[in-house]
């Protein structure tokens, strides 16, 4: 069996079939997925989860009614990184705060546009305050997140596999070298990761965070094996 | 317009780099994201790039070659060729140079015989500046034979020739073609000399001159790009090209043949009567405005030191030769040839050094500061077009030859050019340099000059200023440059490398000297 990039929090979410999402006024669904796309993100995720949430908050609302513009970005935002859009995960915990703050979007909305239950939305957010990996169904032992790399003549971005990984902030930034001496640079969170050749060197990758770091409480390092072209992405025991 | 040429490349143009897009909101989801004018400009010209080989210009030869790892190599026939296959993306010298030449400013020749695509592809840069291809075809130059000076820069109005007291008074009628961003010289060892001495200052000091008019050849953006066509650079032509004008060319690129394979796509153009710069997409063409950021983008992208260093080391191989004179400073080969002198047989009669090792003893001249200055431009650009940070020994590398073809000279008496396999470096002189410079590149390796750079630390000591540095200091230091200049000494064997440091360590023994006896001769 070929293993495959990916993250954990998807294995489980089987195949659907996709759907055409509902229209929104003055938004275009079609834009937004292919941004989605460019950034990273998996569109047939986004497009799940956003179509998932929208007709739930059109349900609650009575078909007639538009929902309010401001809860259709916080879906997509929710959505579109929960299909691995990391630079997106800032503003849509913002998002989800405030929703759940000022309850102007019920749990189960907020909730089933990250693919989530209701009643592990606040835990979610809470897991997410203190790490990126934060998740309310994290298990006991060692975890793998995600796995990431590959072999390029399978479809992955590497030709020698990976030698040995770095980490440079708690927050699921990494530096991995391969093989053959190239370094390349990981950064990650509980939904998506973002692989990139570290050209320059460490010196030009290392920046520092606006966000505080992560606690140690979701210790998060990147395991690699000689015999995979695959790195894997490991949640250990909190210290 | 036809479908065909509409077709951009997708961004992003290069994958694996710069692909964080920080403080992104629910927001930008539902905005189309068109490229920024200020940040995505190397996007804009790589994606020129890809219309220009993928649509306009039929040239499959990926000849610039970059590779993450050692590239994946087949040998062929029996003769010791080799194709490589690169891992990194790879590019057309015929296209991607003139290109550079056209976001720099800076002096392109294209050389090749009569119909490979030279002048179409200066004609296409003109479309891309902004000019609609008619204007750009009709300012296209034609040298020849009897171009005289007032064919190329215009004529004085004859009116004024009649009633003009003096020579201020006469107003010339200037050609169009002289303010266009993008000049086109069609031939141009076909131009006579005297017409060429004109032309000479029109592309060194970018102005133009007659009867006492002068005339700024600036554009709009400022950033004026030449293209020169000949046949050859080897001297054929109507006339020699003189040496100075010779000497302004920034890149040579050889417009190479067609390629068989490609036959449908050209059938297809003569059925439908189309020529590429008349399809120029609207979304390739750079304003003034951003051709002005653009080229001062690339002259903003930085050198690291190491690559700096490098380049020092590489570039002090050709000034020195043995026998070239009897004082130190005159044991050049600009001695030797402004002596009258032959270079090759000078290199030839020096037995202190090994000729094999000698990277300088390849050449017959050496490189002058203006060429170096292109080289520095162009590979800048090339970093900015692959959109690395910082310049890097493989953009030097990728750029080098075309940047001193015609200007570093090989010589034919060296054993290299006579016999073995690398006979055939004496007429290919672009593989021969980019040869030079691995050579130079491993001998910078092999001798452990990364690593220290005794010379580089004095001049570096000496950088700080003499502010302040006291007697028993001064003469620390005039004590260190002399047991450097001993060090060499020593070594039997001398070699270009040591002629640029022996003549910097002489120049900072002079400056430590001098401020010595100055300090001396202060009033206490």
């Amino acid at each position: 069996m070929i293993r495959r990039p990916g993250h954990t929090v998807n294995d489980t979410l089987g195949r659907t079939t996709a759907s055409p999402l509902p229209a929104v006024e003055g938004l275009d669904a079609r834009l937004a997925s292919a941004n989605v796309a460019s950034w990273g993100g998996d569109p047939e995720l986004y497009t799940r989860f956003f179509g998932t949430s929208l007709e739930l908050e059109l349900e609650r609302g009575g078909s007639t009614q538009q929902p309010m513009t401001q809860t259709v970005l916080a879906l997509a935002a929710l959505a579109a990184w929960r299909s691995g859009v990391l630079d997106l995960r800032q503003d849509a915990l913002g998002r989800l705060t405030e929703a759940l703050e000022s309850g102007s979007v019920t749990a189960s909305v907020l909730a089933s546009a990250l693919g989530l239950q209701a009643g592990e939305l606040a835990d979610f957010v809470r897991c997410q305050a203190e790490s990126p990996f934060g998740w309310p169904a994290r298990g006991s032992g060692e975890v793998v997140v995600a796995r990431v790399g590959g072999f390029r003549g399978l479809g992955g971005p590497w030709t020698a596999p990976p030698a040995s990984a770095e980490r440079l902030s708690p927050d699921g930034d990494f530096l991995i070298t391969l093989a053959d001496g190239e370094v390349w640079r990981l950064e990650a969170d509980i939904f998506g990761t973002r692989l990139s050749r570290a050209e320059g060197g460490p010196d030009l990758v290392t920046r520092p965070r606006a966000e505080p770091a992560a606690s140690e409480a979701w210790p998060i390092r990147v395991a690699v094996f000689d015999t995979s072209y695959l790195a894997w992405l490991v949640l250990g025991q909190a210290a | 317009m036809p479908n065909r040429w509409n077709k951009i490349s997708a961004s992003p143009t290069r994958t694996g780099t710069g692909a964080s897009h920080p403080g992104l909101t629910a927001e930008d989801l539902f905005r189309e994201h068109t490229s920024q004018p200020n940040v995505a400009l190397d996007e804009k010209l790589r994606q020129v790039y890809y219309w220009l080989v993928n649509r306009a210009v039929i040239s499959p030869f990926y000849d610039i070659e970059f590779s993450f790892d050692a590239p994946l190599s087949f040998p062929l026939g029996d003769a010791g060729a080799e194709l490589h296959l690169p891992t990194d993306q790879s590019y057309s010298s015929n296209v991607l140079l003139p290109l550079l030449t056209f976001a720099l400013g800076g002096k392109c020749l294209l050389v090749g015989g009569p119909g490979r695509g030279k002048t179409t592809l200066a004609v296409l840069m003109g479309v891309i500046a902004g000019g609609t291809p008619q204007e750009v075809r009709r300012s296209v130059q034609q040298g020849q034979p009897q171009l005289t000076v007032g064919d190329l820069v215009g004529m004085p109005l004859p009116r004024d020739l009649v009633n003009a007291a003096s020579l201020p008074e006469i107003e010339i009628a200037w050609r169009g073609w002289l303010t266009r961003p993008v000049k086109i010289i069609d031939e141009y060892n076909r131009i006579p000399t005297k017409t060429q001495s004109a032309l000479l200052t029109m592309v060194a000091e970018g102005y133009v001159e007659s009867y006492d008019q002068m005339l700024s050849t600036a554009p709009e953006s400022g950033v004026e790009s030449w293209f020169f066509t000949a046949n050859d650079d080897a001297g054929g032509g109507t006339f020699p090209v003189i040496q100075a004008l010779k000497d302004r060319v920034d890149v040579t690129v050889a417009a190479l043949g067609f390629n068989s394979r490609f036959f449908d796509e050209l059938i297809t153009r003569v059925e439908a009567g189309e020529k590429p710069e008349e399809h120029v997409p609207a979304e390739l063409v750079f304003a003034p405005a951003e051709q002005q950021a653009l080229a001062a983008a690339i002259r903003a992208v930085p050198v690291p030191r190491t690559v700096r260093r490098q380049l020092e080391f590489f570039a002090s191989q050709f000034e020195f030769v043995q026998h070239g004179g009897r004082r130190f400073e005159y044991r050049t080969k600009d001695t030797v040839m402004t002596g009258g002198g032959q270079v090759g047989e000078v290199i030839d009669s020096n037995t202190g050094a090994d000729l094999q090792v000698d990277i300088g003893a390849q050449t017959t001249n050496s490189l002058s500061a203006r060429a170096l200055q292109s080289l520095i431009t162009y590979a800048k650009a090339m970093a900015y077009f692959r959109g690395v940070p910082a310049v890097g020994l493989d953009d030097v590398a990728a750029v080098l030859p075309f940047s001193l073809r015609g200007k570093l000279l090989p010589n034919e008496l060296h054993p290299r050019f006579e016999t073995g396999a690398d006979r055939e470096l004496a007429t290919d002189s672009i593989s021969w340099l980019a040869d030079l410079f691995d050579q130079s590149c491993r001998q910078f390796a092999s001798l452990g000059l990364a690593k220290s750079d005794a010379v580089g630390e004095l001049l570096a000591t000496f950088a700080q200023g003499l502010d302040g540095v006291s007697q028993v200091e001064g003469s620390r230091r005039l004590t260190a440059i002399e047991s450097q200049i001993q060090v060499i000494s020593r070594q039997k064997k001398l070699y270009g490398r040591h002629f640029d440091d022996l003549v910097a360590l002489k120049y900072l023994h002079q400056r430590y000297s001098n401020y010595l006896q100055w300090l001396e001769s202060r009033p206490r």
